[in-house]
This record gives structure tokens, sequence and C-alpha cells, in this order.
């Protein structure tokens, strides 16, 4: 005879009436047996588990007088909780609201969190992925550069086995071609050139693709879904055409979905056909073998690259030691020359998370405070609890219970809201973020465990608390004034860190401001950017201008390849030094005469350019740092400048003041401004000046002028102002985000505060009418109760300022033009959280404090 | 008057016509015999229960056996007010049935 299981038996002994369990555990083995003559041993034995777990139910539970099971303390402990909850409302609904607000912020962070660490991790061998980076010279030292000589990607793939797989990503920064198709034509950017072997190292979705590598066609582009829209609308994109720079066909063979989380981002992609010449730089990706030992591999890279391309003419301005970078760390960590695009930076992750962290600490502490405060009040139910036999434990956990619901109450709420506010908060934050695709059943189980584990750990000193009180101690609790260390500790805390996130606020904002209102060296409110996507009209710029200048309040007119602000799109040229046959790189604008006029950029020696003046075609302008850089400082006017690839010489006519072209980020760099009056079709822009004030009123005039000369383009304009604001367009955002974290974050701890005042006051309540009989001033009432907290909030500052001081000083590190942090900062977030304190708990004190002591005192 | 539902007539039916040994696995079965479905015996042991505490049936403890592990047997009885209850039942449906007029489908 086999016996049946023995677990489910035991669980049934453990939850099951002892009324019923006899009949229960008979019938169930006359079943077994029965099943054990029909069917094999281990069928019968999962029929006789399956139905002894159904036995699991609520009729059959154990809620009879006999021992007190498990079932009957968790629901009379519910039941209880729930009441005592409900007799409450008011303080219930604090304190749940403080933990909905708290738990909804920081799963926002998380996610947040989640998508920005989910960075070019969709590849399905990211790990593998790497980029071949190396040392470039611009002066004296070698700084790494993010792209490498074109010619290194075909020896890598072909003599390495540890190399898998080579593609480049060739970023033409000077190439914004204007794309055409039936008769529409648009000027557009993120337009790259890669190898069809890329799409073997990077996956993308394909909505629309031809058969096998749709780079393999001749003359194929991918295009993302977003430009297949713009051009081709609903239509079936593939084996269209698309005309670019009005002579190149190319035909589309794929689009692509671009993840928002991509470091390389394009919008459109053809196949890179390098020259022969080692001219071409490019983005050099390579997926390696998975047991790969990369410095091994590193070590063998310089060894291969020194031989083989040692004696190339690139060779002086290369270290020849190609690093591999991590494709997943390029994100936060890269910040190299020639980056993609800008990158994020590891601060920004660092800053999140202690953001996520304070939020679910004050959250926490609100959690622990409302609640040993209010706990206090049920002294009396646990004393009877105890006098009918509970013991310490069982109390314990009952509260622990509790609390423990009540977070998981608060965290499914916060999720619904999560869900509800998820469009908003991808609005707000530039991201694209699915938070119900975030959650794989993974996360599902961390999140659970997490929330589990914040109800314990915060409900468990609560809990402890109450129930070591004794019985006979018991009274002189209920009338202890209401002070209590730990508590005051954690409000000390909770106010600690919100003053840390206000001075972080405060600082983030003033830095941004300083963005805004620097002063850069040139004119941004009175120019208007035109993109010139019609190369007609950039050859015909002089007439264009002309026409212009017709209309008075048109200052001047200039044309140029790019402006400030759009420093990966300048020309960045090889100069012959002052002496001998070294070379130097300078960023340089390409321009027309016109443009340092048009733009107000102010000289510091020499004169502008003069369009009178034939040979003027051929000067040019420097800014001081490039004539220190060429070693001349004063006297560099009438030296002469020679850009090796572009062949353009002239004669240096002005020096510039160190102006800023490119973001607030970076220091200035060199410059040149070289006119290519010759290169007419490199005039990818015209920057109109307008008299103040009445650029409104002359846009029609110019947009009228441009049709007149351009049939098929659009007219496409913007205030320089605007194009500058994009570039701390990161920045902005993220000090939106951190500034509604810290309005949340404040709002909490004053939710903890407004909770424990209450409870203060009601405590007090015999305190003050006492005192009022005898004579107190409401003033000296008022100072009494709120002074107590007030000396709370004075030494979290002074704790936190330091604190904050050292923090902010870091994180300004990071920018070559940065606010100085002086006192006033610390003096406007202390007296902000004073007043946010006061603001709290004033009225509600003073309100107290007026109250007739007779009446206050007469329901005794 | 205490309701009664559809799986509580029908368990109590069973009962009712088992005469000497109505306990969990003989209810079920028969239930199980008689309506064509595959019911579980503890949603049984639920309805027995529930049909007890209305007062339809009564319980007795069995004696003990070398069967079922030692376990005694649960056995049940219509009382005089299920009797009464399932004779009401009927008879409301014996009247209503012979006011339907002959269909032809």
């Amino acid at each position: 005879m086999v016996r049946p299981p023995y677990w489910p038996t035991l669980i049934l002994n453990w939850i099951c009436s002892s009324e019923f369990l006899e009949e229960i555990e008979g019938d169930l083995i006359e079943y077994y047996e029965r099943d054990l003559q029909h069917t094999n041993k281990w069928r019968a034995q999962y029929r006789y588990t399956v139905n002894a777990l159904k036995f699991i139910n609520s009729s059959n539970l154990d809620r009879g007088s006999g021992r007190v099971g498990m079932f009957q303390l968790i629901s009379s402990s519910l039941k209880t909780g729930y009441r005592n909850a409900f007799r409450n409302r008011f303080y219930s609904l604090l304190n749940l609201s403080g933990l909905i607000i708290g738990l909804t912020s920081f799963f926002f962070v998380i996610a947040y969190l989640i998508d920005e660490l989910s960075y070019d991790r969709y590849h399905p061998s990211a790990d593998h992925i790497y980029r071949v980076i190396d040392g470039v010279k611009f002066d004296d030292d070698f700084t790494t550069g993010a792209i490498v000589p074109s010619g290194w990607a075909d020896g890598f793939g072909s003599g390495i086995p540890e190399i898998e797989e080579v593609g480049r990503i060739h970023q033409a920064t000077r190439f914004n071609p204007t794309i055409k198709h039936s008769n529409r034509v648009f000027s557009e950017t993120g337009f790259i050139f890669i190898d069809s072997t890329l799409l073997n190292i990077f996956h993308y979705q394909y909505p629309y693709k031809k058969s096998g590598n749709p780079l393999a066609y001749p003359n194929a582009i991918i295009i993302t879904e977003k430009m297949s829209e713009k051009y081709f609308g609903s239509s079936d994109p593939l084996d269209q055409v698309l005309i670019v720079n009005g002579s190149q066909n190319y035909v589309v063979t794929g689009v692509i979905q671009m993840p928002d989380n991509n470091s390389f981002k394009f919008n459109f992609a053809a196949l890179l056909i390098p020259p022969k010449e080692d001219r071409m730089w490019n983005h050099t990706f390579v997926r390696l073998n998975p047991e790969t030992n990369v410095p091994e591999l590193e070590s063998k890279l310089e060894t291969f690259t020194k031989v083989t391309y040692g004696e190339r003419p690139y060779a002086v301005r290369q270290s020849m030691a190609p690093k591999l970078q991590p494709l997943t760390s390029i994100h936060h960590f890269s910040n190299l020359k020639f980056e993609y695009t800008p990158n994020s930076s590891i601060t920004y992750i660092y800053m999140f998370i202690a953001i996520g962290l304070i939020i679910i600490v004050i959250t926490s502490i609100n959690f622990i405070n409302l609640t040993t405060a209010r706990a206090s009040t049920r002294i009396k139910e646990m004393g009877i609890r105890k006098v009918v036999g509970a013991v310490k434990g069982q109390i314990t956990i009952q509260l622990l219970a509790e609390n423990v619901l009540l977070v998981i109450l608060a965290s499914i709420i916060s999720l619904v809201i999560l869900f509800l506010l998820n469009p908003a908060f991808n609005q707000w934050t530039g991201k694209e973020i699915q938070i119900f695709m975030l959650l794989t059943p993974i996360r599902w189980t961390i999140l659970i465990l997490g929330v589990v584990i914040l109800g314990l750990m915060s409900g468990l000193y609560p809990a402890m608390s109450l129930s070591t009180y004794s019985i006979g101690r018991q009274k002189n609790v209920l009338q202890e004034p209401g002070r209590n260390t730990i508590r005051n500790v954690l409000v000390m805390g909770q106010f600690a860190l919100s003053t840390l996130m206000i001075i972080g606020a405060l600082v983030i904002d003033r830095q941004l401001n300083l963005f805004q209102n620097t002063e850069l060296g040139f004119e941004k409110m009175t120019n208007v950017i035109l993109r010139v996507a019609d190369k007609e009209v950039s050859k015909k710029h002089e007439s264009f201008r002309n026409e212009l200048l017709l209309n008075s309040a048109v200052r001047n007119v200039s044309f140029t390849q790019t402006f400030p602000g759009e420093r990966e799109k300048m020309a960045v040229l090889v100069y012959k030094a002052a002496v001998g046959d070294e070379t130097t790189i300078i960023p340089t604008f390409l321009t027309d005469l016109h443009f340092a006029k048009t733009l107000g950029i102010k000289l510091t020696a020499g004169r502008y350019f003069d369009a009178s003046r034939p040979d003027d075609k051929n000067n040019c302008l420097i800014n001081r740092k490039a004539a220190e850089l060429m070693g001349w400082s004063d006297e560099a006017v009438g030296k002469e400048m020679h850009a090796i690839d572009l062949n353009l010489k002239g004669k240096v006519i002005g020096i510039t003041e160190n102006f800023n072209f490119s973001s607030l980020h970076n220091d200035i760099e060199p410059l040149v401004i070289f006119p290519v009056l010759q290169f007419p079709q490199a005039f990818n822009v015209a920057i109109v000046n307008i008299e103040p004030g009445q650029i409104t009123s002359v846009i029609p005039f110019i947009e009228e002028t441009w049709k007149k000369f351009s049939v098929e383009s659009p007219f496409d304009y913007a205030l320089l102002d605007d194009n500058l604001k994009s570039l701390y367009l990161r920045d902005l955002s993220l000090g939106k985000v951190f500034r509604a974290f810290v309005i949340l974050s404040v709002i909490i701890s004053c939710i903890g505060l407004f909770g424990l005042t209450l409870y203060t006051l009601e405590r007090r309540t015999k305190e003050i009418s006492v005192r009022k009989v005898l004579g107190a001033s409401v003033s000296r009432i008022t100072l009494l109760i709120s002074g107590d907290f007030l000396k709370l909030v004075l030494v979290a500052n002074i704790v936190a300022i330091p604190l904050a001081y050292w923090l902010a000083a870091n994180w300004l590190n990071e920018f070559s033009y940065r606010i100085d942090l002086g006192a006033d900062i610390f003096i406007l977030a202390l007296l902000l959280s004073l007043f946010i304190a006061l603001a709290t708990i004033f009225f509600i004190t003073l309100k107290k404090a007026l109250a007739n002591p007779a009446a206050q005192l007469r329901s005794e | 008057m205490q309701t009664l539902g559809n799986l509580e007539e029908m368990v109590l039916l069973v009962v009712a016509s088992i005469e000497t040994s109505a306990y969990g696995v003989t209810v079920t079965d028969e239930y199980n015999r008689i309506s064509q479905k595959n019911i579980s015996l503890s949603a049984v042991h639920t309805v027995l229960r529930r049909l007890e505490k209305k007062g339809f049936i009564k319980s007795v403890m069995g004696g003990a056996s070398s069967e079922r592990g030692g376990r005694r047997k649960r056995l049940y009885q219509i009382s005089k007010t299920g009797y009464e209850i399932i004779e009401l039942v009927q008879m409301n449906r014996q009247k209503l049935w012979a006011r339907i007029p002959k269909f032809e489908f």
C-alpha cells in the first residue's frame, strides 16, 4: 500500500479546523485508495494533492474555539487595523497620501533610470561590441578621439581572429544634404554613411526591408520610420527613389525603427564607400568573439596598426595604440573628441539614484513617524490583547502585517497613477518610456519584493516600539508629552534631505540661467537663421543679400556654412603651424565676407573684411586663442594661415575676441573664419541681422524674397537664440525633472510634519489650555509648539548645508562656465525650508492656541 | 425561510436519495453520476457544511474502521426542514410544469 503524499496532509492539518479535519482526510484517503486501483501511483498521488489543496478555502479554515490558529490572528488584527484606520481617517489618509506620492515619484525615478541604463543594450550581442578609439594629437598632447582612419577597418576585419565583424559609421559633419522626392525638397540632417557589415553588428527592427542585407543593393539607403512617413506617407517606401543634393539617386531598401535609447541615431544611412587615401575618419565598431581577452587584443591591435599603418601620412597625428571602448559604456562614460553626439554623463545617473534614494528615505521616515505617533493611541488595544494572552511576537507581527498591507495598498495605487501619468511623464522628460513594457517578470518580482521589504523595514520600528511597552508602563506612555528622540532625529533627517534637494534645485536653476544669460560675444537676439536647402540660392547669395538689404529693418546678411551653436557641423581643418612642418587642427567657419559683422563679433586687433577690397576674399580672421595657439599673440595681423585640406591660404587681417561658438559646456576653442566665396555651395545657412523689435514684421518680407529665389525649397527659419537654447535642452529637461522631484519630496516632508504637529497638539491640548488659563499669550503658545519643530529644521539645515556645498561644487566642476557658490544660495535654502516648515505648522498651531481653554478642558 | 441554491438543491436531493451512508465521497460520486459533471470533493464538502448550517441536513460521525486510514466518516441525513423544502420546490416545479404548453421543436 502506497502512502499518500505527506505535505498536503500537513498543510491541511495546519489550516483546517480540527472539527472537519478527520472527515476530510478520510474522504481524501478513500478517493486516493480508489484511484490507486484504477491508475498508477503517480497519478493517484497527484490527484490526492490537487484534491487536498482544493480544501484550502474559507469554509474549512480553522476559526473554531480550540487552538488559536494563524487565520484567527490575522483576521482579528486586520479587522482592528481597518477599524483603527477608519476611525482616524484623516491621519490614515495623510499617511497613505505621503506614501503614494513618495512611491509614485520613486517609481518614476526608477523608470527613468532603467531607460537611461538601457542605452545601446538592445543589440543581441551588445556586450561584445566595442568601438575602436585612438589618441589624436592636436598641439602637444594626445587626446583620445572617437574616430580612427577608415583604412584600419579593412585590416581589422581580415587578419584578426578575435574580431568577428567590423563596421564603420562615417558621420559627414559638413554634410547637410537636400533630399528631394516627387517635387518636395527638404534640408536634412542625420545623413550618415555606414558599412553594410554594421547592420550585422547593430540590430534594428525593420518594418520594411528587402531580403538579405538592405545595403547590399546598389545605391541603397536605409531610412527611419519617421523619415519614411515624411517622404512617402503611408505608401510602401521600398524601392522609392530619394534624390540627394539634386544629383545622387538613392533607392530605399529598408526602413528601420530607430530606438530611442540609441547613442548612434540617424535619419538616413547610405553605403559607405571609403576613398583610397586615409583622409576619411570613422567611428569603427567591432564585434568580438565572446571569449576574447580585451586587453590582450588591444596590445595585439597596437602591434598590428604600428606595423601595418605606421608609415601612413596620418600616423604622426595618431598614437597608433587603438583601445576598445565597450559600446554599452559610451552613453554614460564617453566624452572623447569627435563624439557622434554629446553623450550623457554618469553624474546624471548618480544624481537620479540619489534623488530616488532620498525620496524613498523621506517617504519611509514619514511613514515611521506618522505610524509611531498614531500607534500610541492603540496602546489600550495592545494592552487588552496582552491581557487575553497575546505574546509580544504576535503583537509585533500584527502591527507589522498592518504596515506591510498599507504599503502594498499604497504601491498598488501608485502603480495605477504611474500608468495614468505615463504619457505626461514622457512628454515632460522627452523620453519614450512604456512603463508596461519595462515591467518584465523579473522586475515584477523585484518590485513586489521591494515593496514588501520597504513595508517590513518601515513597519518594523513602529511595531517593535509599540509591542514592547509593558502593560504596567502604558499609563505613563499615554501621558508622555510627545517627546521622542528617535522621532525627532527622523524629522531632522527628513528635513536635512529636503534642504539638500532645495539647494540642489537652486544651484541647477542658477546654472541653467547662466547658460541663458551669459554674454556669448555675439548677437543672439537679433539674428535669424535661414536654412538654405536650395543650392541655387547659395550660388546667388550676393543678389539675395542685396535684395534683403533693401528693407531698412535688415541690418546685415551673411551666408555661411554653419553658425555659432552648431559646433558639430563646423569644418575642422588642418593648418600648417607657424614654424616647421607641424600641423595643427582648428575649427573653422567657412563664410562670406559679412559673417563677423552680422553676428556682431568684436575685434581686439585689425579690421573686418571689406567687400570692396578684392584681396580680402583670401584673407581670414582668427580668434585670440588661435593666435596664441600659433604662437603669435598680438602681432598676428598680417601672418599667413594655410588650411591644408581645402588648400585655403590667407593673411590674418583681424583678431576677434574669444567668443563662445560651441556651448557653455566647453571652453572656447581656437577659431578661424575663412571666406570661401569660391565654393558658394558650401553655404548652408544665411544669417539675417534685423533691427531689434522688428523681427516679426520683417519675417514675411524675408519669406517673400526667399520665394522669389527658390521655388521648391521651403522657407525654414529660426531665431539664433532658440537654436542656442537647444544646446541646453538636456540640462533644461534635467533641471525641470529635478525641480519637480524636489517639490514632491518637500511636499512629502510637509505631510509628515503636518501630521506630527497635529498629533502633538492633540496630545498637549490639556497643557496648552492650562497654560492659557494661567495667563500665557497666544503668541507664546504658538512659539512654544512651533519652536520645537523649527529647532529641528534649523539643525537639519546645519547638517545639510556643508554636504550640499560639497555636492554642488562637484557637479559644477563639469562646466567650463559655472556660477559662484555664494552664501546667498544657502541662506535662501535655509529661509525657504524654515518658511515651508513654519507655513505647514503655523495655522494649525495658531488655531489651537486661539481655542477657548474652557471648552477644551471641560471635556475631561 | 432559508434560500436554496441550485447546487445546494442537487446535493440535498442526493443526500436524501442515499439512505444510509451519505458522506463526502458517496455524495460526490452520486452527484457526478447523475449530473454527468465532475465536481470536486472539496466543493461538495463546502455545500454539505452550508446545508447543515441552514438546517436542511443533520450529521453524525460514523464508527471507525480500518479503511480510510482509520478516519471516521461524517454521515449526513436529511432533516425535517430539508425534506419540506425539497418537497416545496418539487411541488412548485410540478405546478409550473403542468402549465407549460406542449412545445414542438
